[in-house]
């Protein structure tokens, strides 16, 4: 397939099934959960966040800022931060990517990743004022690697995806 | 299938009807987090919708510590034989050693209990201990906390001190029905009543949140205290038992320009590296000492003894 255009015309992709982005934001979820310590756990990047960016450009109307609300209060308690901080980057995380959706769904992957890392790193930095309200010290610069890696792994996540909704469905296969 | 409901009604079809604007949504769901927050930090509401929230998710977490269990299983395996036989011979060496400290401590325990009974007081020391399993430090990079397997369940409450082998580990701050978090001494604004062990000096260990160190604050400039003096928990606050190891002093700088001593202290527990952790499960404020100034209760005895006494409780 075509990594520089990831809208080829003429072709009709798969309708996306709700247990597709449920199943995607449980994966992201899960592998936020590993046990991450020290600097790899400053620069992990935040993939339940990533997905809720994804779909929140692909899906904007099964995903949004009530989904990233959701899923950060769960994100709180895992991380056993104060309870509405990551609801609140979450949802400014959904609201950046539904409003720059039209714009950035037309470019290739790496340049769409390159938007996707202006968000998650203004996500980061209201994170980094949020704790800095409560009166939290703040971590060394290499925190700013998960917006970093993040949008790094943009590509591979929309390309997986990508394929997997352009595959034909086995019920047309067998007509 | 196409719902037609509204080419029913007499109003326009609505075709590019998506709800509130993005801006609207952000807006709603910004200011609810906002409260949530607030009502989280000022007012501790929220605690049953957090324990929902840690009980469904728990199998999760538990299942995503398995490729870690796995790992330390596998390197465990494969582990040089050798190097087995020599910490079995370490182990026995220090069991040996540590058997005769024991039973001069069982003998030194039976006398201190005659001592005390003899001075008509309670026990202080007679606490009872959980052991706990450390399961993963915490996830935000902002925290120093660490999550261990013991919870309500087993009688963990929030409040209670947490120990290793050399020294206070830090306080249970979160409890859930399996697991508890315990909030780490050098968490920021964590603060530890000590007395310095040489000269029995009281002063409070606050963590700095960075550095793996303590700051001593409020000690005048004058005085007695040097570089490796050990701060043991002085149980004035009744949370902590009195005698417990928990830092040693590592930097002191005294001088005119200061209004106090600038004292930082070392842990001595291994905060960051221990597998095995011991949840001392007296309940906190259960020995609160009885030294209160009796003046005001004089001056304002209409039942305001109780609400009075809750606010102290709550002080470190």
């Amino acid at each position: 397939m075509n990594a520089r255009m990831p809208t080829p015309e003429g072709v009709i992709r798969n309708p996306i099934r709700g247990g597709l982005i449920l199943g995607t934001l449980f994966a992201g979820f899960c592998l936020n959960l590993l046990p991450w310590a020290g600097n790899g756990l400053l620069v992990r990047p935040d993939l339940l966040l990533l997905m809720l960016i994804y779909w929140c450009m692909h899906e904007p109307r099964s995903v949004g800022a009530a989904s990233a609300f959701v899923g950060g209060l769960i994100m709180d308690v895992a991380e056993s931060a104060i309870l509405g901080q990551n609801a609140l980057t979450y949802s400014l995380g959904a609201y950046l990517a539904i409003s720059m959706r039209l714009r950035v769904l037309r470019f290739g992957f790496w340049a769409q990743a390159l938007h996707v890392a202006a968000v998650l790193l203004l996500v980061q930095l209201l994170q980094l004022l949020e704790n800095f309200l409560i009166g939290v010290p703040l971590p060394s610069w290499l925190y700013l690697g998960r917006s970093l890696f993040g949008a790094l792994l943009w590509p591979c996540i929309s390309w997986l995806l990508e394929l997997y909704r352009l595959q034909p469905r086995r019920e047309e296969i067998s007509r | 299938m196409v719902d037609r409901s509204h080419l029913m009604a007499h109003e326009p079809p609505p075709f590019f009807n998506r709800g509130p604007s993005p801006t609207a949504r952000l807006a709603f769901f910004g200011l609810m987090a906002l409260a949530a927050m607030f009502a989280d930090l000022r007012f501790h509401y929220l605690t049953d919708l957090r324990q929902v929230i840690s009980v469904l998710i728990y199998p999760v977490e538990r299942a995503m510590l398995s490729p870690l269990q796995l790992f330390g299983r596998t390197t465990d395996y494969f582990s040089d034989q050798r190097r087995l036989l020599q910490d079995n011979d370490d182990l026995k060496r220090q069991l040996v050693e540590q058997s005769a400290m024991a039973q001069r401590g069982a003998s030194l325990d039976a006398e201190y209990a005659h001592l005390r009974t003899l001075l008509g007081a309670a026990d202080r020391l007679n606490t009872k201990g959980l052991l706990a399993e450390v399961v993963h430090v915490s996830r935000n990079p902002f925290s120093h906390k660490i999550v261990v397997n013991k919870g309500t369940n087993e009688g963990v409450m929030q409040g209670l001190p947490v120990i290793d082998g050399t020294g206070v580990v830090g306080q249970v701050t979160t409890v859930t029905p399996f697991s508890a978090e315990v909030t780490l001494l050098i968490e920021k604004d964590q603060a530890i009543p000590v007395t310095l062990a040489r000269t029995g000096l009281r002063a409070i260990a606050v963590g700095t949140g960075n550095n793996n160190t303590l700051q001593v604050p409020f000690l005048p400039t004058n005085a007695d205290i040097r570089k490796d003096d050990l701060l043991v928990t002085s149980g004035i606050d009744g949370t902590y038992p009195p005698g417990l190891a928990v830092a040693s002093v590592s930097e002191v700088e005294q001088g005119a320009a200061l209004l106090f001593s600038k004292v930082t202290a070392i842990p001595s527990a291994g905060l960051e590296n221990h597998r095995y952790l011991l949840i001392l499960t007296t309940p906190p404020s259960a020995d609160y000492p009885k030294t209160e100034p009796i003046a005001p209760e004089i001056r304002n005895d209409k039942g305001e003894r109780s609400s009075r006494k809750g606010k102290r409780g709550g002080r470190p």
